[in-house]
């Protein structure tokens, strides 16, 4: 089971009129319809990633990994992400080097931290 | 008086290790009764809401709330705003608490004096959606303390009133109760955020100070808060009586063993977001994890954990959430504190639920005697419906979408249109 998170806000510093969709929940919708065919895939819909400079924005964070974010995505990315999903969910840490990404996420990697690992693994 | 009773629920009850079948009735704006598995209520005269298996637990607490930061970058640019604007800020923020499932806040610290003061009173008359909020006051701190942001030739509005000497204190805690705050904040540390002015471990306030404001404030029957990383602000915290104790950071043992000896007297707000996210997610905002080395943030980080570890260990009650309202913890995140409760300070998931709801339900009550934060009989029905079990996930909880239902005192803020339409809706959006 791997999560992927999505910003629902960005872009933040472009907000759109109150009836309007937000690029992120724009992104959101298309990576969570088109997730729902792998169970083993859960889209977490979220306010924020913390990359709002560089929208649009997701997340991997699964317990004891690395977490890595990206920004500037967009629709097209969808499958991509998908695929760097089930890469991250095979790591034993999450550290992706770029090689294992799609080559159109290379450039998107927007953070990676790995506090958390030796956390978990002391307890 | 209107009747909703949840049948078909997963009951987290606010402090079971479990999920328990049930069923749950709310009259008027309280739970009246709770049926245990194979056990039904009584439906005459009540909505009934088939919940179809969702979740039922206690609306969280958000005990170290911000509701009037405006998600800048620096403590100075939190107030940056005329006041006609922070207003409608703080209206939109106290709703998008709501919407994420916080069905109570305690102010602590509000950017300027009256921002929390007048959003509860307009939540409480029913005229904007949001949280219970108990209204805190700006920081007090002193001269060059913490949200002291001046310089001699150059004057920075900050979140701060500054005192000097118990005697402003006094006047400036009386003055706020006046004007209708129900938490006195103090600063009685530093902190990463006023490098390079004074470190997080560094204590600029008098016991003569606190005691004053402690001594104020609890004459009037009002609740104390203080911002305290160093020990000895936290060793002044239980000398005067502090209920909230913010961050803690750099207890040492023998002041956690004072703690765990009147435990039933303080809470714990690691605010612990304020330290993860700005030593490694602020980059984009120009703070580097080098950046937050130099100015003391990751080892404000790396110490809290270590205590709170510890604290928690104990059975010092610390309470998830606090700080959001920066640009790198903005409101709306707030319930990612669930996740680094489990995997920073060795929480149990429904440890870290118990703190949210239970916990943070009992230190919003204090010493009224109302009752909140549980699902059982007489407590007030502050309610979330989860599309999911969260003892599994936590992270369901940062996800809006999860949440079926939101009823705060008995009314649906987001009523439930069934765990199936809320699928269908997202697809067709
Ligand atoms: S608004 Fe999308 S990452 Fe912050
Ligand atoms: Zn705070």
């Amino acid at each position: 089971m791997c999560r992927i998170f999505i910003c629902t806000t960005c872009n933040r510093y472009a907000p759109p009129r109150a009836d309007e969709t937000t690029p992120g929940l724009r992104l959101a919708r298309i990576v969570k319809a088109a997730a729902a065919q792998d169970k083993a895939i859960a889209v977490r819909m979220v306010e924020c990633l913390n990359t709002c400079p560089n929208p649009c924005a997701a997340a991997f964070r699964e317990p004891g990994k690395a977490v890595i974010r990206f920004g500037g995505l967009e629709p097209g990315d969808t499958s991509a992400l998908l695929a760097a999903a089930t890469t991250y969910a095979q790591s034993t840490d999450g550290i992706l080097s770029p090689n294992t990404l799609p080559e159109r996420l290379r450039s998107k990697i927007a953070g990676c931290i790995t506090l958390g690992i030796p956390e978990l693994a002391r307890r | 008086m209107a009747r909703t009773l949840f049948t078909n629920t997963m009951i987290f009850e606010g402090t079971g290790k479990t999920l328990v079948p049930g069923e749950v009735l709310v009259q008027g704006n309280r739970i009246h009764s709770v049926a245990k598995p194979g056990e039904t209520l009584p439906r005459e005269g009540a909505q009934v809401v088939d919940a179809g298996g969702a979740t039922l637990m206690p609306g969280m607490v958000n005990s170290h709330a911000h509701p009037t930061y405006n998600n800048g970058t620096s403590v100075a640019e939190l107030t940056n705003l005329p006041v006609e604007e922070h207003v409608l800020l703080c209206m939109h923020t106290a709703k998008l608490n709501l919407d994420m499932g916080f069905t109570a806040l305690i102010g602590a610290a509000s950017a300027k004096p009256r921002l929390d003061i007048v959003i509860r009173n307009e939540i409480n008359k029913g005229r904007i959606p949001g949280p219970r909020m108990l209204a805190g006051s700006p920081e007090l701190t002193v001269t060059g303390g913490l949200a002291d942001d001046n310089q001699l030739d150059a004057k920075h509005p900050s979140i701060s009133i500054i005192c000097d000497g118990p005697e402003e204190f006094r006047k400036t805690v009386r003055m706020l109760i006046r004007e209708g705050v129900d938490v006195i904040k103090f600063n009685n540390s530093g902190d990463s955020f006023c490098y390079p002015r004074m470190a997080a471990y560094d204590n600029p306030m008098t016991d003569a100070e606190v005691a004053a404001i402690c001594e104020t404030a609890n004459n009037i029957g009002k609740r104390l808060a203080a911002h305290a990383h160093a020990d000895s602000s936290v060793r002044q915290c239980i000398k005067h009586g502090v209920e909230f104790i913010f961050h803690a950071s750099f207890a040492t043992d023998e002041t956690i063993g004072m703690l765990e000896r009147v435990k039933d007297k303080h809470y714990i707000s690691p605010a612990i977001a304020a330290r993860y996210n700005t030593t490694y997610e602020a980059k984009d905002w120009g703070i580097t994890t080098d950046v937050a080395e130099m100015i003391g943030n990751k080892r404000e980080l790396e110490e809290g954990i270590k205590v709170m570890i510890k604290m928690h260990k104990a059975g010092i009650k610390v309470l998830p959430f606090g700080d959001y309202g920066f640009a790198w913890l903005p409101h709306g995140t707030e319930a990612r504190d669930l996740e680094h409760f489990v995997h920073l300070f060795g929480f149990e998931p429904w440890e870290a639920l118990r703190a949210a709801t239970a916990y943070g339900g009992e230190a919003w009550v204090g010493k009224s005697g109302e009752k909140m934060g549980r699902i059982a009989d007489g407590y007030l029905a502050d309610i979330l419906l989860v599309d999911g079990n969260p003892l599994l996930d936590l992270s369901l909880l940062q996800d809006r979408h999860a949440l079926l239902a939101i009823m705060k005192d008995g009314q649906f803020h987001k009523p439930f249109q069934g765990r199936v339409a809320q699928e269908q809706q997202i697809a067709a959006e």
